[in-house]
């Protein structure tokens, strides 16, 4: 059971859950491994990445002289980068089926399957990151993973990396009116790529989330 | 020359616009289809090109061409179509037997209930490019690249209605032959062909030796012309760029052996050049296209799974229909879907490969409740559905937003009904039951039957439906009031299949009406049903005599080979327990199986309370308590959210019986909960938190009236007015979503004074709360009931 909790999506699915590691029984750890399991055979996970040349402004970037992501923050994180990579990552539709079924059906495995889905994407997102590196040269460093909805970032500069990177097409990603991710459990980020090394931590002052982060309210982060 | 097709000639698309538009310098993230007023020229190059190449067909330059697109490029819809079909038009009309088709690809948004686009709206956004597109001269329409085929069904009707030009339809679709949302190639074919498609097939995705599986399966069930428009291979990443791994040669090679095999349209699709094209004429240089070996099936689909007649008894689930069901009908007049969801999933669990969805009652408007439960089982249950009703206005309306291919049930011989109903089978791409009655009644011979069963055949074919869509209920009379009928019947079904060759549908349990011990009449009925051909029995799937009686006809006709299935579902039928959560020692009590969340000893513990207690006593003394204990726990941190929900779902199972006894009972107490109307945000697609406020406060006797996601403001407010509802949850997920929850409380401060409203989700906060104008924020579900309990 200990070593179980040790691997990191079922850590990070109690997490999100709210559940502190010393209160975990071995019932909610195998309820959990449970419906991982059922997330791991819905998932269908796709990525997408590319390099862009870039040029930071006060407030926005500039992706190939063509199309600009606005926001101070994400410009900030990006200082002195001339080259950024844009990238998408989801599960595939199957997992929205699933949460919508899992939820008619009870409720009580759909809060753990729900919390097992994004413990996965951030998975299969940080995967998709480990890609990037390898493509990035020797000399190259990557700055903070940063997605629409950090900070300033406005959730609808997502369609400007999601027809950047061709992903409806390529991994059938696409954005509802109000911007969000479709399939649900989906990621765009950009990260801009520098010479020279920094701290890549992410900034809880910038997330969104922070108000009801379930790593802050312990005085973590999610630490990417 | 009119563009047309026929089986024995092969015409040739062009290539990829897009790699041609990226070696020209088109940045990723530039929209492709302004070029075609910015550089109208550049544009036309390329469709000479391809004709130069050999080609019969450009595309032209609209496939992202819509009303979301043209908005982000600050130009009109119309002009982005219309110019770069005159482009294609002009450039075609300078050559003999050339032609342009209007290129449309998906519209970049998703449709209910995974994403936010109502199906008329698809509609209506491919409509408006079909409009432009035909208007401007083009040939033909292409519609391809979908990944959804819910999607191009909205598409496929919007061409169908708003011109008369052919339609060709393509998917794409992963190497296991499924699409990003779901679809299968069998679904897609069953769905296009039925819709009126006039050749349907692949394109992009893949290359063309991925491909050749995909083709196979395409080409076996397509009645209709093939079209393959492969990727020219698969990306290959070099230095930053794409670069695919097919050359023209073997790109062309496998064209020819597709069209060998019964392919008639080709192209390429992403990767392709003139090069491509070129080569692929040469080779196809006198090659006639091979004849298809498509078998015509009688099949209905969603778009993940197919069902076919014929091949094996198929059980269409008869729970869905309200008649003589008392808590159906409850459910329905509080249009609580709940209860129809789970009834569904009860179903597919009890092994239903079809279910009859029927949701007529005198008091109800049917056609609007039985759309709305085709959306909402469609949304959690991948079963094909039979759409029930005897108007034509709700058979027509469920079968427009049906996804997939439904069956209509019914049809019959009455002039009224054919000339009413087919037309909407043929319009729908759906099925059609046909019940062997017309104007003089039921006929009482099998003779009578099989001659309406063939009017009904005959009719559908001038309407255009083929005879495999037709399928046929020769109607089981009462055999306690018409003794002879049941022969008859079963005759008839025989006469039908052997006469007529079409499949047949019986609901059998109407034979023992009024006799002792109907399951053994039953069951014996339809084992009898079976051996005259029966495909498919309407029944209750959960009916044990049944579904043995099923069981043991497969193995006995060699249908389930080696008795496997029968072996799986049978051997050590005894030892067989009904589902237990834990071993128990005596009944517990109903305090204790709440805290624990054990759903089946909750609901045990309540049968034991009943003989002494009313329901409202036993909601008051003993559910309300012991999640008001769990409750504490779970503020405390002793528990977390798993195991509150756990006790949540006990206590609900203890709620299902008790509002099943109130209901049966008809007394007037659950007139007396407090109202709550429950409902996330217009725009927010993410539920998940609503509805676990939603089952707390069930648990706490509240009525919840839940709108569901993405709900505008207006239909909240007419909630609240319809319910006469004294408090409404709204919640919200992203920060985007806040300012619709304000213009949501905004319209019910103006509309319906004095009504309370408690927000939640995971960005607000006490301030945001404030600044929408709630009364109330609530962090979590306990915390809502606190509130609510405590004013």
């Amino acid at each position: 059971m200990a070593e179980d909790f040790n691997s990191p999506e079922i850590k990070e699915a109690a997490i999100l859950l709210g559940i502190p590691e010393d209160k975990i029984t071995s019932v909610l750890l195998s309820r959990i491994r449970e419906q991982y399991m059922r997330i791991k055979r819905a998932s269908v996970p796709r990525s997408v990445f590319a390099f862009f040349d870039i040029e930071v402004y006060a407030s926005s970037i500039l992706f190939d002289n063509t199309f600009y992501i606005r926001g101070r923050d994400l410009a900030d994180v990006c200082r002195g980068c001339k080259k950024a990579a844009l990238m998408a990552a989801t599960l595939g539709s199957g997992i929205d089926i699933l949460l919508r079924r899992a939820q008619t059906e009870d409720m009580s495995n759909a809060v753990i399957l729900d919390a097992c889905a994004s413990a996965e994407i951030e998975r299969v997102t940080d995967l998709a990151e480990g890609e990037i590196i390898k493509s990035a040269l020797p000399e190259e460093y990557l700055r903070m993973r940063f997605s629409p909805g950090y900070g300033d970032v406005p959730l609808e500069e997502s369609q400007k990396i999601i027809s950047a990177l061709n992903a409806e097409r390529k991994i059938g990603l696409k954005l509802t009116g109000m911007n969000m991710l479709v399939p649900m459990k989906s990621v765009t980020a950009v990260i801009g790529i520098s010479e020279s090394k920094t701290r890549r931590g992410r900034n809880c002052a910038l997330c969104n989330m922070k108000e009801s982060c379930a790593y802050k309210k312990r005085g973590g982060s999610c630490g990417i | 020359m009119v563009f047309s097709i026929n089986d024995r000639e092969t015409i040739i698309f062009d290539g990829a616009m897009g790699t041609m538009l990226q070696k020209r310098g088109l940045k990723r993230g530039e929209i492709p289809e302004l070029l075609n007023l910015t550089a109208p020229d550049l544009i036309r190059s390329i469709h000479d090109e391809y004709f130069d190449s050999g080609c019969d067909v450009v595309s032209a330059n609209t496939f992202g061409a819509n009303r979301y697109k043209a908005e982000q490029a600050g130009r009109p819809l119309a002009d982005l179509v219309s110019s770069a079909v005159e482009i294609a038009k002009t450039a075609a009309s300078n050559r003999i037997g050339k032609y342009a088709a209007l290129d449309i690809g998906p519209c970049g948004r998703v449709l209910q209930p995974t994403g936010d686009l109502p199906f008329e709206e698809a509609v209506e956004v491919f409509s408006e490019i079909v409009r432009a597109g035909s208007q401007a001269g083009a040939d033909l329409i292409l519609l391809e690249t979908f990944t959804d085929l819910y999607e191009l069904k909205a598409a496929l009707i919007a061409a169908k209605e708003n011109s008369d030009l052919p339609v060709l339809a393509t998917m794409s679709f992963e190497e296991n032959g499924t699409s990003f949302f779901g679809a299968t190639v069998e679904s897609m074919v069953l769905t296009l062909q039925a819709l009126g498609a006039d050749a349907l097939g692949v394109n992009c995705s893949l290359g063309p030796r991925q491909l050749v599986p995909i083709v196979q399966r395409i080409l076996s069930s397509s009645t209709i012309p093939v079209m393959v428009q492969p990727n020219a291979g698969l990306p290959l990443f070099e230095n930053g760029t794409a670069r695919y791994d097919v050359t023209a040669e073997e790109f062309a090679d496998h064209i020819k052996k597709f069209v060998e095999e019964g392919a008639t349209i080709v192209g390429g699709c992403c990767g392709t050049d003139p090069g491509y094209i070129r080569l692929l004429k040469e080779r196809l240089e006198g090659v006639v296209p091979g004849k298809k070996k498509s078998v015509r099936k009688t099949g209905v689909c969603t778009p993940s799974r197919t069902v076919s007649f014929g091949d094996d008894t198929v059980i269409i689930g008869e729970r869905l229909n309200p008649t003589g069901k008392k808590t159906l009908q409850a459910a329905l007049r509080a249009k609580d879907m709940d209860f129809v969801l789970k009834e569904a999933i009860r179903q597919q669990e009890q092994g239903a490969h079809i279910l009859d969805v029927n949701m007529g009652l005198p008091d109800i408007d049917e056609p609007e409740m039985l759309k709305k439960a085709v959306i909402e089982i469609q949304s959690v249950v991948d079963l094909p559905l039979q759409l029930d009703s005897s108007d034509p206005n709700a058979l027509s309306q469920a079968a427009r937003i049906y996804n997939g291919k439904p069956l209509i049930n019914s049809v019959n011989g009455k002039k009224e009904s054919l000339q009413k109903i087919l037309p909407i089978a043929k319009k729908y791409g759906a099925a059609v039951l046909g019940l062997t009655l017309d104007d003089e009644g039921i006929p009482s011979s099998a003779e009578g039957r099989l001659r309406i069963a063939r009017t009904i055949m005959e009719e559908a074919q001038k309407f255009g439906i083929p005879k495999e869509d037709v399928l046929i209920d020769c109607l089981v009379m009462t055999v306690s009031a018409q003794q002879e009928q049941a022969g008859e019947t079963l005759r008839a079904v025989r006469m039908v299949r052997e006469e007529l060759g079409l499949k047949t549908v019986l609901g059998v349990s109407n034979v023992s009406f009024g006799l002792p011990s109907r399951p053994i009449i039953n069951r014996t009925m339809l084992t009898m049903a079976l051996m005259q051909g029966l495909d498919a029995p309407i029944m209750n799937p959960g009916d044990e005599g049944m579904r043995q009686a099923i069981a043991a006809f497969r193995v006995l006709m060699g249908k389930d080979p080696q008795a496997e299935g029968f072996i799986a579902e049978y051997s050590g039928a005894e030892e067989k327990k009904p589902e237990k959560d834990i071993c128990m020692e005596g009944p517990l009590a109903l305090s204790q199986a709440i805290k624990l969340g054990l759903r089946t000893e909750a609901v045990k513990a309540t049968e034991v309370l009943l003989s002494g207690k009313g329901p409202l006593e036993i909601i008051e003394n003993d559910i309300i308590p012991s999640l008001d204990s769990v409750g504490r726990e779970y503020e405390s941190h002793a528990i977390f959210l798993p195991q509150l929900m756990k006790s949540a779902e006990a206590a609900k199972a203890s709620f299902e019986l008790l509002r099943s006894i109130i209901a049966r009972e008809g007394t007037s107490v659950s007139e007396e909960r407090a109202k709550m109307v429950i409902a996330t945000v217009h725009g927010d697609i993410h539920d998940i938190g609503k509805n676990i406020v939603k089952v707390i406060m069930e648990n706490y006797n509240f009525r919840m009236i839940d709108l569901g996601k993405d709900v505008p403001p207006e239909k909240v407010v007419e909630a609240v007015k319809e319910h006469d509802a004294g408090i409404v949850g709204l919640s919200a997920l992203m920060t985007t979503t806040v300012s619709s929850m304000k213009t949501t409380v905004d319209l019910l401060r103006k509309e319906c004074p004095g009504v309370k409203v408690i927000v939640g989700g995971a960005v607000l906060t006490d301030p945001l709360a404030e600044y929408v104008g709630a009364d109330h924020y609530a962090k979590d579900a306990m915390e809502a009931v606190r509130i609510l309990n405590s004013k």
